[in-house]
C-alpha cells in the first residue's frame, strides 16, 4: 500500500530556482530601498497591488513573510515576542509573528523593510484591519483601509459603488504619499500585465486537472508567492510561462507529482507552513495527490482590460474569503468536479476565522451533495504549538484507508 | 504576639505560625476534597508543632483559593498579595515573583516595599502548573518528584511544542513511541513550561531579582529551563511552597500590631 | 416603587425571552433577534416588530459544536446553541450586523441552519471615517429598510421618526442613570445598572422608558438622602469603606454573578464601554426630515466598537477621557476569549493606562465556564493593590 521505495516522493520543479531568484532579488531590492526616496508600502494579501506597482511603490506583504517565517519554523519565537507585549496567543499567528518581527527584526531575512505607509484591504478578514492599525501605531505611518463589504447573498450596487469610490480615494492617498501623479495609462498597462500573469497562473493550476497530476497544492503554495507579491510586472508573466511549460512537459512525459497517484483530494484553507514538507510526503507516501486548493485559486481574480478600475473593485470584493458559506460551497464544488477529486482535506486553522468558521457546514454540504468524504485537520498556519503531528498523521492515514 | 497564616491551595494546604517575626512552626498537607477541613488541619498541625493552642494566636489570615470557605480565620487576603509579601520577606531585593502552584501559575511584579505593582495569572489553561507536570509524569510513567533530576541529564531535549495539556500529552506519548529518551522528553516538557511562563513574565514586565515560589519550584529542571529562557538566575527560597502562608502570617502580624 | 421596577427588570433579564413571548401573544407582532448594538432597532420597531437582543448565555455547548470550532468565541457558540436548541423559538427572524469575522460567518451558519423565517444582513462599513463610508452606511440602512419592509411591512417616514424619538428618549434616560451613578455609585450597584440596560434591549422601548423614568425618580430621591438604600449595595457612611470605582471595558457584559462579586469584594463598575452597557446610552439620532439620515448620524457619531476602523478617533484617548470623567481609579478589562477586535486593542490601551498610572486587570472569560472564585482572587488582588495593602 505505502510507496516507500522507488522514485523519490518529492520531485523538484526546475522553475523553483528562478522563483527563488526573483523572490530574493525582490527582497534585496526592497530592503535596499529602506531609507531612500523609493516608497515602501505594506499591503495585505488580498489588496489591490496594481495601484502600487503603477505608482512605482514597493509592495511588501507581511503575510508572505509570515509564511516564510512559518516555513523556516521561526513563527513561534517571533509570536512569543508579541505575546510578551500582551497580544493574546489566540490572535492570528501571522499578526503576532509580524509584530514580533517588526520589533526584533527577526525571521529568515532579518525582518521586513520599514513601511512608509500601509494599504489594508479587509476582503480577506477583519483581522488585518486591527493588525494594520497596530502597525500604523508602531511605525507611526498613515494607513489606507480599502473597505470591501461582505457578500452574503447578492452584491448591491451601493456596495460596488462604495468600493469604486475607494479606488479613487486610494489613488489620491498614493499621490499624496508619494508626491507623484497617477497615470491611468500606466495603470492600464500594469492591469494588463496583472491579467496576463493571473491567466497564466490559472493555466498552471489547471494542469493539475490531468490524471495523474503534474503538481500538488504543496507545489502551488510555494509557487504562488509571485502572483501574490509581484503581479502586474513582466517578470511574473515570464515566470509563469516557464512554470506552465514545465508542467505541460511533465504531462507529455507522463511524469506525475506523486509517484503513484491513486487518490485525488482538494485542500481547503491556508497551508500549515511549518509542516508542509512532512504533510506533502505523508500524502505522497499514501499515493494521494492534493490536486487543487481553495487558497491559491483565491488569486485567480477576474480583471477586465477595458475597464480596469471598475472591474478591479468588483473583483477584489468578490474574492473567496469575502463571500458567504453557500457561495463558497459553489466554488468548492466546482473545484471538486473540475479536478475529479475523491474528497476534501480541510485545515481547521485556529488563526483564521473567516476561512475556518463554517468549514463544518461546508464539509456536510460537500458530503451531502457529492457523497465524497471530508477530513478535518486541527492546526494553525504558523503556530506549531497548536499542532499535534501524531494526531494528524493518524487521521490522514485512516482517511485514505477508507477509500475503496 | 503570635499570629498564623494559612494558605489553602488546590493541591496542598500550608500553615505558618509566627512570633514577632520568627517562624515558630510550619505545616504542609494534601488538600484533598474538602478544602475547608484542610486549612483547619494544616493549622492544627502547625499549632501542635509549636506547642500552642488556637487561643494563643492573636490573628489568623487565610489565603489561597480555599480562603473564602474557611470559618476559623479572622481575615482573608489573596495569594497574590501574600506571595509578594512572603517572597519580599525572604528576599527583599526580589522585584518579580513567579509562583507555579497546583492549578495556577502567576507572575507578580513587586515594589521595593513588598507591595504588588502588577500581576498576570494563567486562565483556564493548565500549562506551566503542577497539574501539567502531573499529567506528563503519568504519561511517562515516572515519579513526579524525580522529573527535575532526570531532566538535568539530558543533552538534547526533545521538542514539545504544544502548550495545550491535551496536545502536549499526545506529543509526549508519540515521542515515547518513537523511542526518544525519557530524560530528553522530560527536559522538553520543562522547556515547554519555561516558554509558557516566559510569555507571562515578560508581560508584567519582569525586573531582577526573580524569585520562584510554589510547588513547581521544587523541580530543579523547570528552574534551570526558566533561568535559561529568562537569561537570569532565579532565587528559590528554602520552603517555596510556604511563601503564601508566610506572607499571610506577616500580614497578620502587621494588622494585629496596627 | 423602584424596588418593584428593579425586581421586574431582574426577572426579565433572568428569562429574557419570556417577555417577547408574552408580547407576541398580546400583539401578534413579529419578533426579530439581533446580536450587535449597531443594529438599527428604530427601523425594526417602526415596522411594528419587537427587536430583541441575543447575547448568548452561560450554557454548556451542545448542538452548535457541530457548526463552530472551539476557537470561536462563546458569544457566537452559545447563541447558536440556543437557536438550534429551540430556546429562541419566539424569533421570527434575525438581523445580523457586520462587525467581526466571527459574526460574519455566524450569520451564514444561522441562515443555513437555524431555520428562522427571515434573515437579514446589514453590512455596515468597516471604516467609520471618510465621506464614501458615510454615504455607504446611509445607503445600506436604506436598503435594510426596503428589505425588511418586504417582510415586516413597509416603514414610512413618519413611523420611523416616531420610533427614533422613542429610542432617543431611551438613550437619554440611560445616560441619565449613568450620570447619577457617576455622581454616587452607591445609588445603584453595577449589576443592576447593567441589568437595566440589558432589559432595554429585550423589551418594548416605550415600556422600558416608563420603567426608567420611575427608577430615575427613586434614584434622585436616594441621592438627596431620602428613601431606603438599594437592597444589594452598601452605601457609604456605613462601617464599610467606600467602594473602589472601576471602569469596565469589553463587549457583552451580562455576568450578573461576577458583577455582584466585584461589589462584594469592595469594587464597583461606575462606568463602562460595554456594548451592553454605556454604548447603548448617550448618542441620540439628531431628528430631521430624513429619518435614515438621522440613524446614519447616530451610528456614525456614536461610540465606536473595536471592530470599526477610524484612525482619526484614538481609542485609548477616548477611553482615558471616559475613565477620568467617571472618577474611576482602576480598569477591568472583561473580554471574551477568542474575541480578536478587543484582544488587538488591549496592549495599546493597557500601555496608555500604565502611562497614566491607572491600574488595570485583564480578565478573559467564556460563557458557560465562568469560575467566580478564580476571578474573585484576581479582582480582590487588584483592589488590595489599589488600597495599597
Amino acid at each position: 500500500m505505502v510507496a516507500e521505495e522507488g522514485r523519490k516522493l518529492y520531485l523538484k520543479i526546475d522553475a523553483t530556482d528562478r522563483m527563488k531568484q526573483l523572490m530574493t532579488e525582490y527582497y534585496i531590492d526592497a530592503k535596499g530601498a529602506e531609507g531612500t526616496d523609493r516608497p515602501i508600502c505594506w499591503i495585505t494579501s488580498g489588496g489591490p497591488v496594481e495601484f502600487l506597482i503603477a505608482m512605482d511603490v514597493i509592495p511588501i506583504y507581511p503575510e508572505n513573510h509570515g509564511a516564510m517565517c512559518g516555513a523556516s519554523k521561526m513563527g513561534v519565537q517571533l509570536a512569543e515576542v508579541a505575546e510578551g507585549l500582551g497580544f493574546s496567543g489566540d490572535l492570528c499567528s501571522y499578526a503576532r509573528l509580524d509584530i514580533g518581527s517588526a520589533i526584533t527584526h527577526g525571521g529568515p531575512i532579518g525582518g521586513l523593510p520599514r513601511p512608509d505607509f500601509l494599504l489594508c484591504c479587509n476582503n480577506i478578514c477583519g483581522t488585518v484591519q486591527k493588525w494594520y492599525e497596530e502597525l500604523a501605531r508602531y511605525f507611526e505611518v498613515p494607513m489606507f483601509l480599502m473597505d470591501t463589504p461582505f457578500i452574503h447573498k447578492t452584491t448591491y450596487e451601493h456596495a460596488t459603488e462604495y468600493v469604486r469610490k475607494q479606488c479613487l480615494e486610494l489613488v489620491a492617498f498614493l499621490e499624496e504619499q508619494t508626491g507623484r501623479e497617477f497615470s491611468l495609462e500606466r495603470f492600464a498597462e500594469v492591469a494588463m500585465l496583472s491579467v496576463e500573469g493571473i491567466e497564466l497562473w490559472k493555466e498552471v493550476l489547471k494542469t493539475a486537472e490531468h490524471r495523474p497530476s503534474p503538481l500538488t497544492c504543496f507545489d502551488a503554495f510555494i509557487h504562488m508567492a509571485l502572483i501574490v507579491t509581484l503581479r502586474g510586472t513582466p517578470e511574473v508573466v515570464e515566470y509563469y510561462r516557464l512554470l506552465k511549460g514545465e508542467m505541460e512537459k511533465r504531462i507529455e512525459n507522463g511524469i506525475s507529482a506523486v509517484p503513484e497517484e491513486k487518490h485525488r483530494l482538494i485542500w481547503d484553507n491556508i497551508p500549515i507552513w511549518f509542516e508542509m514538507r512532512n504533510l506533502g510526503q505523508l500524502f505522497a507516501r499514501n499515493n494521494t495527490c492534493l490536486v487543487a486548493d481553495t487558497y491559491t485559486t483565491a488569486w485567480a481574480i477576474d480583471i477586465k482590460i477595458d475597464d480596469p478600475l471598475t472591474s478591479m473593485a468588483d473583483a477584489y470584493t468578490g474574492i473567496y474569503l469575502n463571500i458567504s458559506i453557500d457561495l463558497m460551497f459553489e466554488k468548492l464544488l466546482a473545484l471538486i468536479e473540475r479536478f475529479s477529486a475523491d474528497g476534501v482535506v480541510m485545515h481547521s486553522n485556529r488563526s483564521c476565522k473567516p476561512y475556518s468558521l463554517g468549514q463544518y457546514d461546508l464539509a456536510r454540504m460537500v458530503t451531502e451533495r457529492t457523497g465524497k468524504p471530508v477530513l478535518m485537520i486541527e492546526a494553525d498556519m504558523t503556530d506549531s504549538r497548536a499542532y499535534s503531528e501524531a494526531q494528524v498523521r493518524d487521521r490522514v492515514e485512516a482517511f485514505i484507508e477508507s477509500f475503496p | 504576639m503570635t499570629v498564623a497564616g494559612v494558605d489553602i491551595g488546590s493541591n496542598t494546604a500550608k500553615a505558618v505560625i509566627m512570633d514577632n517575626g520568627d517562624i515558630l512552626a510550619t505545616s504542609l498537607i494534601m488538600t484533598g476534597h474538602q478544602s475547608r477541613l484542610a486549612g483547619r488541619r494544616a493549622l492544627d498541625l502547625a499549632l501542635r508543632e509549636a506547642g500552642l493552642e488556637e487561643g494563643d494566636i492573636a490573628l489568623i489570615v487565610a489565603t489561597g483559593y480555599g480562603r473564602l470557605t474557611t470559618d476559623f480565620t479572622d481575615q482573608k487576603v489573596t495569594e497574590i498579595t501574600c506571595h509578594a509579601k512572603g517572597a519580599h520577606s525572604v528576599q527583599p531585593e526580589a522585584r518579580t515573583v513567579i509562583d507555579l502552584g497546583g492549578q495556577d501559575s502567576k507572575v507578580i511584579a513587586v515594589g521595593e516595599n513588598g507591595k504588588v505593582v502588577d500581576f498576570v495569572m494563567n486562565d483556564k489553561c493548565a500549562a506551566g502548573t503542577g497539574r501539567f507536570l502531573e499529567v506528563m509524569a503519568a504519561a511517562l510513567e515516572i515519579e513526579l518528584d524525580n522529573m527535575g533530576e532526570v531532566s538535568l541529564e539530558s543533552e538534547s531535549p526533545a521538542s514539545i511544542s504544544s502548550v495545550c495539556t491535551v496536545f502536549a500529552e499526545s506529543e509526549v506519548v508519540s515521542r515515547v513511541a518513537e523511542g526518544t529518551n525519557k530524560m530528553d522528553i522530560v527536559a522538553g516538557i520543562h522547556q515547554a513550561i519555561a516558554s509558557r511562563i516566559y510569555a507571562m513574565t515578560v508581560r508584567v514586565p519582569f525586573k531582577e531579582k526573580v524569585i520562584m515560589t510554589g510547588g513547581v519550584a521544587r523541580n530543579i529542571g523547570v528552574v534551570r529551563a526558566l533561568e535559561k529562557r529568562l537569561e537570569t538566575s532565579l532565587v528559590v527560597p528554602e520552603m517555596p511552597q510556604h511563601m503564601g502562608a508566610l506572607g499571610a502570617a506577616i500580614i497578620a502580624e502587621e494588622r494585629a500590631g496596627a | 416603587m423602584s424596588v418593584d421596577v428593579l425586581s421586574r427588570l431582574q426577572d426579565l433579564t433572568g428569562d429574557p425571552y419570556s417577555y417577547a413571548r408574552a408580547w407576541k401573544g398580546r400583539t401578534g407582532g413579529k419578533v426579530m433577534g439581533f446580536y450587535c448594538h449597531y443594529a438599527p432597532e428604530e427601523i425594526i420597531h417602526a415596522a411594528g416588530a419587537l427587536p430583541v437582543r441575543i447575547t448568548g448565555e452561560n450554557r454548556v455547548i451542545s448542538d452548535s459544536g457541530a457548526h463552530l470550532q472551539s476557537y470561536c468565541c462563546s458569544l457566537a457558540r452559545t447563541g447558536l446553541d440556543m437557536a438550534l436548541g429551540g430556546d429562541l423559538d419566539v424569533l421570527d427572524g434575525t438581523v445580523f450586523v457586520h462587525t467581526c469575522d466571527t459574526m460574519q460567518r455566524l450569520s451564514d451558519i444561522w441562515r443555513l441552519d437555524a431555520g428562522f423565517d427571515a434573515h437579514f444582513d446589514v453590512v455596515l462599513p468597516g471604516r467609520m471615517e471618510g465621506d464614501s463610508s458615510r454615504e455607504y452606511l446611509y445607503q445600506e440602512l436604506g436598503s435594510f429598510r426596503d428589505r425588511t419592509g418586504e417582510y415586516l411591512g413597509p416603514v414610512d417616514d413618519e413611523a420611523l421618526k416616531r420610533s427614533i424619538g422613542i429610542h432617543n428618549r431611551n438613550r437619554v434616560l440611560l445616560e441619565e442613570m449613568y450620570r447619577l451613578r457617576r455622581q454616587d455609585p452607591g445609588v445603584l450597584p453595577s449589576d443592576e445598572v447593567l441589568m437595566v440596560v440589558a432589559a432595554s434591549a429585550i423589551m418594548d422601548k416605550e415600556e422600558h422608558n416608563a420603567l426608567l423614568e420611575e427608577l430615575l425618580g427613586t434614584l434622585e430621591t436616594r441621592l438627596s438622602g431620602g428613601g431606603p438604600p438599594p437592597q444589594s449595595s452598601l452605601c457609604k457612611g456605613e462601617e464599610k469603606e467606600e467602594k473602589i470605582r472601576l471602569f469596565g471595558i469589553g463587549s457583552v457584559m451580562d455576568q450578573w454573578e461576577f458583577l455582584r462579586m466585584v461589589e462584594d469584594a469592595g469594587g464597583t463598575i461606575v462606568d463602562d464601554d460595554f456594548c451592553t452597557g454605556h454604548r447603548c446610552a448617550g448618542a441620540v439620532a439628531p431628528e430631521g426630515p430624513d429619518p435614515i439620515e438621522s440613524i446614519t448620524a447616530r451610528i456614525w457619531d456614536g461610540a465606536l466598537c473595536p471592530c470599526k476602523h477610524a484612525m482619526s478617533r484614538d481609542r485609548a484617548g477616548y477611553l482615558l477621557e471616559r475613565i477620568t470623567g467617571s472618577g474611576a481609579k482602576g480598569v477591568l478589562f472583561f473580554q471574551f476569549k477568542f474575541c480578536e477586535p478587543h484582544a488587538f486593542d488591549y496592549p495599546h490601551v493597557k500601555k496608555a493606562l500604565d502611562e497614566h498610572g491607572i491600574p488595570s486587570l485583564h480578565l478573559e472569560i467564556e460563557q458557560g465556564s465562568v469560575s467566580i472564585p478564580r476571578l474573585r482572587t484576581r479582582v480582590e488582588a487588584l483592589l488590595e493593590t489599589m488600597r495599597g495593602a
